[in-house]
């Protein structure tokens, strides 16, 4: 039997036909394939959506254990990276079980706070091999929480940043408030073309986040004469030691030439106030404070020798502030007194709205 | 329409098709990513990867099915896959014609002669095949030993095969014959009932090194993709990616000067299909013994099989240039027999099969006596997730490189010599060229295995979660610590990248406190008041010491507690208000300065291997953490630990 030969056939017709046949086969058995997905990818976790796209009240989703996401698709930082910034790892996300596993020592702070969840992700400039820098998001649930975290772990170095209403710039990173965000984006060196390239996609990331109002109504009770800048504070629990004051604000002002730290908390009313400060100065005198008498007189106000330092404790309607371990009684009353004064000025109400 | 245009398109197709699944070999389920595409469906289709795995493990791994097909289709066709299917036959075709085209019809007839070194493929294939099959025939002959039911079998099969040779009267004299087959069989009883192989008679699959379809993958996917750079998936590195780059440019520039000269020279694959066309049904042939001897069915014959004389079956690679050149359609393609004559024989002579055999049987053991599959083990020799014991591991990679493709951290390379001659190109794990360690949650590379070398995994066993719980997590080697190049062990320097990078939950990298005299740090007072010191001894760097990690302590007196330093200048050390010495040190005091440091160690309990603190050491030349072999879960001569 002759199949080809050089004149053409209908045999040789027919092979050809069924040869292009069999291709058409493949080609349709090889698009029918590729729907079943390969295990690899299949164990690939489908990452969440946008966190810049997500309402603040909405509740994160959290994957048991730090999950890196192999696919870097819509659900990572990749949305907010300006041109030239590639991802550079994957998606990790952790919860109050994992964040240990990412920061460590710091996660004790981030868990009183009021953590919910970390994101976080590496994104390169340029080859990556030196360029890059990891974009960090804590969701801690509230905008005062986000501040507290953000507040008490300011470096001493920082420079101020337009970016939101709490935002500092290091060498090489980058720290604000956003809503109830914390973020941190720390590059691996110090680079002007990193520092420009992070706060671009800390900007996109700002511009497409919720972020409610960013006031925090505690830190306009702290008079602004002589306030050193940039040292607003927030203790979400147990500030100075002493269990009972959570939420507390805290200010250093100049004075004498040395700085003086002072606090304020709001509650809910009068009462609650003075059973604040009344369990506080008891707490000092249990500690091995000694009340003295102030060099002025101080409404609602007391004043304690502690250690060679000066506590003041003033209470003004529903607040309780005063100075926590001033270098001299007068400095300490000082400040105190322009505290209280300037609370009183503010006419915050005797009970909260 | 005609066949060679049908063939063109076919050859187009199939190497389209081909370098698509090499595109999408990285891990997602975008359009242009693995999803379920068959990416592996070339090695499949190759009969020499499953025939060579079957040796090397009795076994035929599910995929390698395809390659059945393959099998049937030359055996009825003649060696179309090699003519159609075979993307770096396409790649050779389409460079040789580029090479030839306005050559005169003389010169291209003479480069399409047949050469008598195009039998060295065969041997090549027996050499290989033969490496592959030491084990088997090992065990064979210990069959008498170990199993008599089945050396009864064997004898059975014998004695039919002695009494067909007689009926053939393929041997000379039946006496001799008879004498002949007693030998073998008394020589078979003695051999299997006393002889104890050394362990190092086994065998190796080394068919991946020229098997075609394997070098094509991994030179598209190790070199060409990459030097595609960021259209195909942006930067991807391998180490010695030169050496596979030599072997495919070296065969397609090769093509230049000989058509497909890697398929009539060297490839194992040709080889073994030119074996199983002997018979098939279908073959060029002539219809006439004699013809105008024009030459043009040679003109462009890819396969150097001579139509014009007697045809060579075996290298004939059914390109069909030669049936629709032929002026006087005498060259057809049927059941009719070359009218010509025909060499069905492949070439090989029996000395040279012997040689080849045995050399390649003996390399295997050769090679094994360096003792790197035993307790001269290599340490660096850290395998990807999923990976067998190294003796099985080596009996089925095909080196093909898909893991080290679809890996999504460019951690799973190329090996040299790290595995020794035989572990060439075979995946080992380079934690510092990656863009990470090896991902956790990542179990690409197992998946996309064609012979099981890495065997599949799921993410519950990669993590020892669920049904895996009580067997652990896969461990694929072990980080140590090089305290002699570790920051805080060497230097004293605060680093602690690797434990803060540790993925495992709970970490396996921890650290412990330690109080450590800093360089220079023994001095006596000079001067001093409650906070500030001034000592002696060299000067201090300004503020060195504020950094929350230095303290001071008093080496005499009864006061000796560390004073966590806060300030310094070029001789003075102060210490806060609250930590003030009341009274004062007196002058001539020995202090200490001291750092308090954090020192890494790792729990080889919890290390499984992952390289992700290698990986971000800021030792950045050789790691001061680095992972090595120990304590993989592939191997349990190389435990560590006790474990259940």
């Amino acid at each position: 039997m002759v199949v080809l030969q050089r004149q053409k056939t209908a045999t040789e017709l027919a092979v050809c036909v069924g040869v292009l046949l069999c291709l058409g086969a493949v080609a349709g058995w090889v698009l029918l394939t590729q729907r079943n997905f390969n295990p690899a990818v299949r164990v690939s976790p489908t990452p969440d959506p946008p966190l810049g796209v997500r309402s603040a009240s909405e509740p994160a989703s959290v994957h048991p254990g730090p999950v890196a996401n192999q696919g870097l698709n819509a659900g990572d930082f990749a949305a907010f990276a300006p041109a030239g910034v590639t991802p550079f790892g994957p998606l990790e996300q952790f919860d109050e079980e994992t964040l240990s596993d990412k920061i460590n020592g710091k996660a004790d702070l981030y868990l009183t706070s009021g953590f919910k969840q970390l994101r976080c992700q590496r994104f390169a400039v340029g080859d990556g091999e030196e360029d890059w820098f990891e974009f960090f998001v804590y969701d801690m649930g509230t905008l005062p929480q986000a501040f507290a975290v953000y507040s008490v772990q300011r470096r001493p170095e920082c420079k101020p940043l337009e970016l939101t209403e709490f935002a500092y710039a290091t060498k090489n990173a980058l720290y604000f408030v956003c809503g109830p965000f914390y973020v941190e984006v720390v590059a691996a060196q110090p680079s002007e073309q990193l520092q420009k390239a992070m706060l671009d996609m800390a900007s996109r990331f700002v511009a497409a986040t919720p972020a409610g109002p960013m006031r925090l109504v505690e830190l306009e009770l702290f008079p602004p004469e002589n306030k050193v800048p940039y040292s607003e504070t927030l203790n979400i629990s147990s500030a100075f030691g002493f269990e009972g004051f959570s939420n507390v604000f805290t200010v250093k002002y100049e004075a004498d030439g040395k700085h003086v730290l002072a606090y304020l908390t709001a509650l809910d009313d009068e009462g609650k106030a003075a059973a604040l400060a009344h369990a506080y100065c008891r707490f000092l005198l249990a500690n091995g404070a000694e009340e003295i008498p102030p060099e002025r007189a101080l409404e609602n106000g007391k004043v304690f020798s502690l250690l060679g330092t000066y506590e003041v404790v003033v209470q003004v309607g529903r607040v309780v502030g005063g100075v926590h371990a001033a270098h001299s009684q007068h400095a300490g009353e000082q400040v105190a007194r322009a505290l209280a004064t300037h609370v009183a000025g503010r006419h915050i109400g005797a009970q909260r709205n | 329409m005609n066949i060679v245009t049908v063939r063109r398109i076919a050859q187009v197709f199939f190497f389209a098709l081909f370098l698509w699944f090499c595109i999408v070999a990285t891990v997602g389920e975008k359009f242009w990513q693995l999803r379920g595409w068959p990416v592996n469906w070339f090695l499949d289709l190759d009969p020499l990867a499953a025939l060579g795995t079957m040796l090397t493990t009795r076994e035929l791994y599910g995929g390698l099915l395809w390659a059945v097909l393959t099998v049937v289709l030359t055996i009825f066709l003649g060696r179309v896959f090699c003519g159609w299917v075979c993307p770096f036959g396409a790649i050779q075709q389409f460079v040789g014609w580029l090479a030839r085209r306005g050559r005169k019809h003389m010169e291209k007839v003479a480069l399409n002669k047949y050469n008598r070194w195009q039998v060295a493929k065969y041997y090549l294939l027996i050499a290989l095949l033969s490496a592959a099959a030491v084990g088997l025939i090992s065990e064979l002959a210990l069959l008498p030993g170990r199993n008599a039911a089945l050396w009864a079998a064997a004898l059975v099969l014998l004695v039919a095969w002695f009494a067909w040779l007689v009926v053939k009267r393929l041997v000379g004299s039946v006496r001799r014959a008879l004498s002949w087959f007693v030998v073998i069989v008394f020589a078979w009883a003695v051999v299997g009932l006393v002889w104890k192989p050394p362990p190092v008679l086994t065998q190796s699959l080394q068919t991946g090194l020229f098997d075609p379809i394997p070098l094509v993958y991994r030179s598209v996917n190790l070199v060409l993709v990459p030097l595609a750079g960021g259209a195909l998936h942006g930067e991807r590195y391998y180490v010695g990616a030169w050496t596979i780059g030599a072997v495919f440019f070296g065969a397609v520039f090769l093509t230049l000067l000989v058509p497909r000269f890697y398929c009539r020279f060297v490839c194992p694959l040709g080889a073994m299909f030119g074996a199983l066309v002997r018979w098939a049904p279908f073959r060029i042939g002539k219809r006439v013994p004699q013809c105008t001897d024009c030459g043009l069915c040679e003109t462009d014959c890819e396969g150097a099989c001579e139509p014009t004389g007697k045809f060579r079956v075996a290298e004939c690679v059914l390109c069909f240039n030669c049936v629709k050149r032929c002026a006087g359609a005498q060259l057809v393609y049927g059941t009719v027999r070359s009218a010509a004559g025909e060499i069905t024989s492949a070439g090989v002579t029996r000395r040279g099969f012997l040689v080849a055999a045995v050399s390649g049987a003996a390399s295997v053991p050769a090679l094994r006596l360096s003792g790197l599959t035993a307790r001269n083990w290599p340490a660096v020799l850290v395998r990807p997730p999923g990976a067998l014991e190294e003796s099985e591991f080596l009996d089925r990679c095909i080196k093909c490189g898909q893991c080290m493709r679809v890996c999504p951290t460019n951690v799973v390379q190329p090996a040299l010599l790290e595995a020794g001659l035989e572990g060439l190109w075979t995946p080992i794990l380079n934690f510092r060229i990656g863009t990470s360690g090896c991902q956790l949650t990542c179990v690409a590379c197992s998946n996309v295995c064609p012979t099981g070398a890495l065997r599949p995994l799921s993410l519950e066993e990669r993590l020892g979660v669920g049904q895996f719980e009580a067997a652990g997590p896969i461990r694929l080697g072990t980080a140590f610590i090089d305290r002699g190049r570790c920051l805080p062990w060497a230097m004293d320097a605060p680093c602690l990248v690797c434990q803060e990078n540790c993925p495992v939950s709970p970490k396996a990298i921890y650290s412990r406190g330690e109080f450590r005299l800093i360089r220079d740090g023994e001095r006596r007072v000079r001067a001093a008041t409650e906070t500030t010191i001034v000592v002696d001894g060299p000067e201090l760097r300004r503020g060195w010491l504020g950094t929350g990690e230095f303290y001071l302590r008093a080496m005499a007196g009864d006061d000796q507690a560390r004073r966590p330093i806060v300030d310094n200048t070029a001789d003075s050390i102060v210490v806060g208000e609250d930590a003030a010495w009341r009274p004062p040190l007196a002058p001539g005091t020995p202090v200490a300065i001291e750092i308090y440091i954090e020192l890494p160690s790792v729990d080889p309990s919890k290390c499984v291997g992952c390289g992700v603190c290698e990986h971000e050491c800021p030792v950045s030349g050789l790691r001061a953490i680095r992972v090595t072999g120990e304590n993989a879960t592939r191997n349990k001569r190389h435990s560590l630990t006790a474990r259940s």
